[in-house]
């Protein structure tokens, strides 16, 4: 076997222009594949951060039974009430497969600055919970960009009574940019006079907001709240409605104890489908009328979901051709050698090879060809890749409020799979190609005939 | 859903105290009396696609001599829901029966010109709330917040404080009326009039709008959206009077909305003790109120 690998190996340098053009055509196409994974990879990871952490979806959410649907229609109907959630929580906690889990009410109003109000949609959450979530590994790896407060201090670190994050679009609109840990004084507890010129002035000054929402029982309510921070989400769409608050606080607005939804963060994402069924049966025999919802259900995390399946149909197409190409080039260099080397062949035969013999031998070339080839593409993707996450490009993407850095990280396990892949196809193309070829009589090959 | 169904029946119920009143207050010199002040009883209300294809109807030969200006019927129509060019003051309950859902709530009303007060009596919880319009915009006061809330009119489209335009009577301000034709609403003649919005911050572009030949007086509006699908649909009945300085005008006394698309979900607003009281302006002033 040695020898037929050494004799391979001095055959690809019988004619190092086919090639060397051969495997820097090959390299380039698996360094693309290589980048390619690398890019779907950063994609997915981002977009995961941003779902099920900074979206609060976590990995299973429970909702009472059709509230998914029916909450913010009908919210006093479809929310989980604080007898459920006694059920529910001792389950969830007895799993050691749990890493941190959260109560969540969201909702929606009017915000209002004394003068103009616009639409808000709020989430609210324990801080513990609001905080965990933008300091989780997974989300300072994969999007530390979404979690730094534009200015000011958490929620947890607040000492204003009822404190919200208002986002950053919200806040232009409402003429905001002062927090109330940066306030002079009490606040204005005076109407502004909304005709006059300084009215701007007056917004900036004063840290103070008014939330009004219809309650649980169907009453237009209002709370005053405190900008304890501001900060940018992830989607434009968003940047205009969005507030963080404590439960408290939204607990208050909407005159409830009730939450929406648990979020329950497990420590492994793939353990997700074997945990939402475990407790699926658990909750049924216990009779508690609640549904859950994995993190990658299109209807929990439609933008997740539906931007991933997008990414990977895309990226296996172009994955596919990329192989192909690779794989005909590198096979199209095996035919043009077996055409030159028909009269060898013969020769071999006669001298007492055997036709699996000569096969093996194409067969190694085409390997050690394809093989090197795509170790050097392997290496130029990691050139390609650090080069461009050196140079820090950012791009801007529809919907995402601010720029995204173009990063990409290839997965190695993924690469030496299609690593494998490549070398297969190259192989079953070999063995294609020598077919008929490798079946003519010797004295034929000697005259340079082949089938 | 129901929270702004609710929200809706709120919206209207102050939308009618206030419109009523500035409809009074601006377009109301001389109120004809009426003889005839029998109740309307509601006519059948339309569950889906408007029953009238405003476009491919001709205006019949009862509405040409009756030569009346659509705009002026429209006017005519308006003040029978207020009649005061000093002020007016009313009491109005709303009741909203939602998904088998019922709530109430009662405000007392004063209104002058273009502004309009609201003040909850009933229920206790809620007492001391105060709803300020002032050109189209709603000040929503609480006790206790330090400042108030303006909700516009686009806002009260959407959102959980939805209310719009829905049960804005101000129609002669707000609306471009076109004759339709006459026909017979419950026994009753009436002019159809096609309502058309000036203003682009009103709810609906169109509104389909029944006025009696005899008294004058609405007797139905279907509110229509933007694709021509009849939302909601309002019947009116007037058993109030009110005393102005020409005489007894009639009044509205109830307003019965019911949504087009949920049949069961109905929002009831009653009007009692309308009178004519000289309001001063400054009751209208938010300031003065905060304080």
């Amino acid at each position: 076997m040695k020898t037929f690998a050494l004799m391979a190996l001095r055959n690809l340098f019988r004619n190092p222009r086919r090639s060397l053009s051969t495997a820097v055509a090959a390299a380039c196409g698996f360094a693309g594949i290589a980048l390619t994974i690398g890019f779907i990879v950063r994609t997915s990871e981002y977009l995961y951060s941003s779902s099920v952490y900074l979206k609060h979806t976590g990995h299973i959410q429970v909702y009472a039974r059709g509230g998914l649907d029916k909450y913010l229609s009908q919210p006093s109907k479809f929310s989980l009430t604080p007898e459920v959630l006694e059920k529910i929580l001792p389950i969830i906690e007895s799993d050691s497969r749990v890493e941190h889990w959260g109560k969540f009410l969201v909702g929606s109003g009017l915000a209002g600055n004394g003068c103009q109000s616009f639409p808000f949609f709020a989430v609210a959450s324990d801080s513990k919970t609001l905080g965990w979530v933008k300091t989780h590994p997974h989300v300072k790896t994969w999007a530390p960009g979404l979690i730094q407060p534009k200015s000011g201090v958490s929620l947890s670190e607040s000492q204003a009574p009822m404190p919200i994050a208002l986002a950053t679009g919200l806040a232009r609109r409402l003429g905001k940019s002062l927090t109330f840990s940066e306030r002079k004084d009490s606040g204005n507890d005076i109407p502004f006079d909304c005709d006059s010129e300084s009215v701007s002035s007056d917004f900036k000054k004063d840290a103070n907001v008014q939330l009004s929402g219809m309650d649980f029982s169907g009453n237009i309510s209002m709370i005053d709240v405190e900008i304890a921070n501001y900060f940018t989400p992830r989607l434009e769409a968003a940047n205009n409605l969005a507030i963080e608050t404590t439960l408290p606080t939204l607990q208050a607005l909407f005159g409830t104890e009730d939450v929406t939804y648990l979020a329950v963060f497990l420590k492994n994402a793939r353990d997700t489908q074997k945990v939402k069924e475990k407790w699926e049966d658990l909750l049924k025999k216990n009779d508690i009328q609640v549904d859950l919802f994995a993190y990658d259900n299109p209807e929990i995390a439609p933008d997740y979901v539906n931007t991933m399946r997008f990414m990977y149909t895309m990226g296996i197409l172009i994955i596919l051709i990329v192989v192909g190409v690779v794989t005909v080039g590198i096979a199209n260099s095996v035919y043009l050698n077996i055409m030159e080397r028909i009269k060898e062949m013969g020769t071999l035969l006669a001298m007492g090879f055997t036709r699996r013999h000569i096969r093996n031998l194409f067969v190694l070339e085409a390997i050690f060809l394809s093989g090197m080839a795509s170790a050097f593409g392997g290496v130029l993707a990691l050139v390609v890749a650090a080069g461009v996450n050196h140079a820090k490009i950012f791009f801007d993407s529809p919907g995402e409020v601010e720029p995204i850095q173009f990063l990409l990280t290839p997965s190695w396990p993924i690469v030496v799979g299609a690593w494998i892949f490549v070398q297969v196809s190259v192989v079953l193309a070999t063995f294609w190609i020598l077919g008929k070829n490798n079946k003519s009589n010797p004295a034929q090959m000697l005259s340079g005939d082949s089938q | 859903m129901i929270l702004n169904k609710v929200n809706l029946a709120l919206g209207i119920s102050l939308y009618l105290c206030i419109e009523a009143a500035l409809i009074a207050a601006t377009a109301v010199k001389g109120a004809d009396k009426v003889k005839d002040d029998l109740p309307v009883s509601s006519p059948k209300v339309s569950k889906s696609k408007s029953e009238v294809q405003l476009e491919q109807v001709p205006k019949d030969s009862a509405t040409k001599k009756n030569n009346l200006n659509a705009g002026e019927l429209l006017k005519e129509s308006d003040k029978y829901r207020g009649a005061s060019v000093f002020g007016i003051s009313w009491n109005v309950a709303v009741e909203t029966m939602e998904d088998g859902e019922k709530s109430s709530r009662s405000y007392s009303v004063k209104a002058k010109d273009q502004n309009a007060l609201a003040e909850c009596t009933l229920p206790a919880r809620l007492k001391g709330e105060v709803f300020l319009f002032k050109e189209r915009v709603m000040w929503f006061i609480k006790p206790g917040v330090r400042k108030p809330l303006a909700i516009s009119s686009r806002q009260r489209v959407s959102g959980q404080a939805a209310t719009g335009d829905i049960a804005s009577t101000n129609y002669s301000r707000d609306y471009k009326a076109k004759f339709i034709r006459t026909e017979k609403i419950d026994d009753e003649e009436a002019h159809l009039l096609s309502l058309k919005a000036i203003a682009k911050n009103v709810t609906y572009d169109g509104i389909n709008y029944w006025v009696s030949v005899k008294r004058k007086v609405a007797l139905k509006a279907e509110f229509l959206t933007v694709s021509g699908e009849v939302f909601k649909v309002a019947t009116f009945v007037y058993k109030n009077q009110l005393a102005t300085a020409k005489g007894k005008i009639p009044f509205v006394s109830t307003m019965q909305i019911e949504d087009a698309q949920n049949p069961g979900n109905i929002t009831t607003l009653t009007y009692d003790s309308p009178e004519e009281d000289d309001l001063d302006n400054s009751i209208f002033n938010i300031n003065n109120i905060i304080r």
